[in-house]
């Protein structure tokens, strides 16, 4: 069930009813209604089962984890659970990436053996159920949060229906009592809601979906349309994925907010992020959070890191030699965030070690560039340097971004790049050239109108600092009313439904 | 130890680990107080804490220090 659907709101406009028919203390049995419909619909029977086995098993290891803690077989309780859940993930998305590099490896030595591809079926949204499961079982070992002694509350929290999609990654001690609590009727978070809601529907079905057809496009046939139309096709892509997933994240946040519950944000104005560092502080913030708390640091603080630590200081000083274990880490960290987003090369290279190497190499070098700057006498604090610096990190997201989309594999993101260097055509700017390339006239004329909304708003926030929803409810009544209906009108006149241009399915959905 | 002793401690922690003399914590300080203070650097000022008070802090703990104040209420616990 996509959550752009028809079927999705009208489930949640009849669960928002029966929640707040219900008393407050069984309000969350409605929610839990909306997981088992969410759950059935989106998932094969084999893929349910797969997915009740893993919940079960984190129910247990929990609750025991609660009786045992700081006892002896704690330790041991929290790997199996950790390892269980982290090889169901990997094994029903990834087996395949697997196989393909053990057949491919075992081809390149001559040895004649090939393992059969097998597909094992993987539960909807696998990849942020199984983080949040680990993260709730590290969390109880630790003792920052109390395992769920109810089984059915347990079942509501770990398959909240809106994050099986695409996240939000949420923590059991940050949103567990949240989720499982019933809420009273809040009007204004009701209404904030619901314009979450449009807001995230305008940036997916009027932007990311009519971007999405000249990204395909061009990626489809980059042999045939080269230079200039893969250079955009590539920014495009980051425009399409932008609109996309934070427009699905808006939607989760939007229809939590209806039941009165508050999720983590998951995007901060990213493209205006004066480094890659800052930019993945910005964008996708829950899974870099999970990462930080549940990798990196216990990576760090973990006895042999400390080594490492010790003895880089003592070879190269203390400034940088502190840093070398960081970089170490940071390096294990990139190449599992590129692992997560999908077992291919593409993913683990172009959006994953890729931006690690880089965020190093840009402390690495903070010296050097500090003195060239000082030398230059470059003025940084300028609007002119920190416009150079958010094109910089923009440019260096979008080159990543382009082996991300190479669905192909790495090779024909590097085939990609190829065909984009080929030849240099900005005239198809203005020749007419890109009307008719997946879009007409209209349609881009529509892209940039509502690319220009979603520019101005940010802008807005940036410098207020308050979100656009709560600056508009402060307006006259009229005026607030007629940018409601304004964006309604919008999402129902320029959205791109039904037969033919029917709406994707989420970017993220597939990890 | 007293709290004002662990305060004076740690001033001495942070004012080592982020290479600045002036910094002075106080209950209400975070990591947004401190410009250096990411999460890089938390866990060389988690450790560097650690082995100054002789304490072990577990990664919960490291995770949700809410501020200074939290610190110190663990430190007390602890020594």
């Amino acid at each position: 069930m996509s959550i752009t659907s028809f079927e999705f709101f009208v489930m949640v406009a009849l669960l928002v009813l029966v929640y707040y028919a219900l008393p407050l203390r069984y309000r969350w049995v409605a929610l839990l209604v909306g997981n088992g419909i969410f759950w059935y619909k989106g998932n094969s029977k084999a893929a349910l089962v797969i997915m009740l086995a893993m919940g079960i098993v984190t129910y247990v290891l929990a609750r025991l984890l609660e009786e045992k803690r700081e006892q002896k077989g704690a330790k041991e309780l929290v790997t199996v659970g950790v390892t269980l859940l982290a090889a169901c993930m990997i094994v029903c998305r990834d087996l395949g990436f697997f196989v393909g590099n053990i057949n491919g490896l075992c081809n390149l030595c001559h040895i004649p053996f090939q393992m059969p591809d097998v597909t094992i079926p993987s539960p909807m949204g696998i990849s942020y159920f199984a983080l949040i499961w680990i993260g709730y079982l590290l969390d109880v070992y630790w003792g920052v949060a109390h395992a769920e002694k109810n089984a059915l509350k347990f079942a509501l929290f770990c398959g909240y229906f809106p994050f099986m999609t695409s996240g939000p990654i949420i923590s059991f001690r940050d949103s567990g009592a949240q989720i499982t609590a019933g809420h009273q009727f809040d009007y204004e978070q009701f209404c904030f809601g619901l314009q979450r809601i449009l807001w995230g529907l305008m940036k997916k079905l009027i932007i990311s979906q009519r971007l999405a057809a000249y990204v395909d496009l061009v990626y489809g046939s980059y042999n045939t349309l080269v230079g200039t139309y893969v250079l955009l096709a590539m920014v495009l892509f980051v425009l399409q994925l932008y609109t996309d997933f934070s427009g699905c994240i808006d939607i989760v946040l939007g229809v939590s907010q209806l039941f009165g519950i508050t999720l983590p944000e998951n995007f901060d104005l990213p493209f205006l992020s004066k480094n890659l560092s800052e930019f993945w502080r910005r964008w996708h913030i829950t899974l870099g959070g999970w990462l930080r708390d549940y990798i990196l640091y216990p990576i760090l603080k973990s006895d042999l890191f400390q080594t490492i630590g010790k003895k880089s200081k003592k070879k190269f000083g203390k400034k940088f030699g502190k840093k070398v274990p960081m970089w170490i880490g940071l390096l294990i960290s990139w190449f599992l965030i590129g692992f997560w987003h999908g077992g291919g090369w593409n993913y683990i290279l172009g959006d994953g070690l890729y931006f690690g190497i880089l965020i190093i190499l840009g402390e690495m070098l903070e010296p050097f560039t500090d003195k060239v700057i000082e030398k230059l006498r470059i003025r940084t604090e300028t609007f002119g340097y920190r416009l150079f610096q958010y094109v910089r990190t923009f440019v260096l997201f979008t080159i990543g971004l382009s082996f991300f989309r190479a669905y192909g594999g790495f090779m024909e993101g590097l085939r990609i790049w190829k065909s984009a260097l080929f030849e240099f055509s900005p005239w198809i700017f203005f020749d007419g050239s890109l009307i008719g390339a997946g879009l007409d006239a209209k349609d881009w004329n529509i892209v940039i109108v509502f690319m220009a909304v979603l520019a101005i708003s940010g802008i807005i926030r940036y410098y207020t600092g308050e979100q656009i929803r709560v600056l508009v409810a402060r307006q006259p009544i009229v005026f607030r009313w007629l940018l409601y209906v304004a964006l309604f009108a919008s999402v129902i006149v320029f959205g791109c439904y039904g037969i033919g241009y029917d709406a994707q399915s989420f970017i993220y959905q597939q990890f | 130890m007293e709290r004002a002793e662990i305060f004076a401690k740690l001033n001495e922690v942070f004012q080592d680990v982020f290479d600045d003399e002036d910094i002075t914590v106080t209950e209400e300080t975070t990591s947004a107080d401190i410009e250096d203070w990411d999460s890089h650097e938390h866990i060389n000022l988690i450790v560097a804490v650690e082995k100054c008070f002789g304490i072990k802090f577990n990664m919960g703990e490291v995770t949700t220090m809410k501020n200074v104040g939290a610190m110190v209420d663990l430190i007390a616990q602890r020594i």
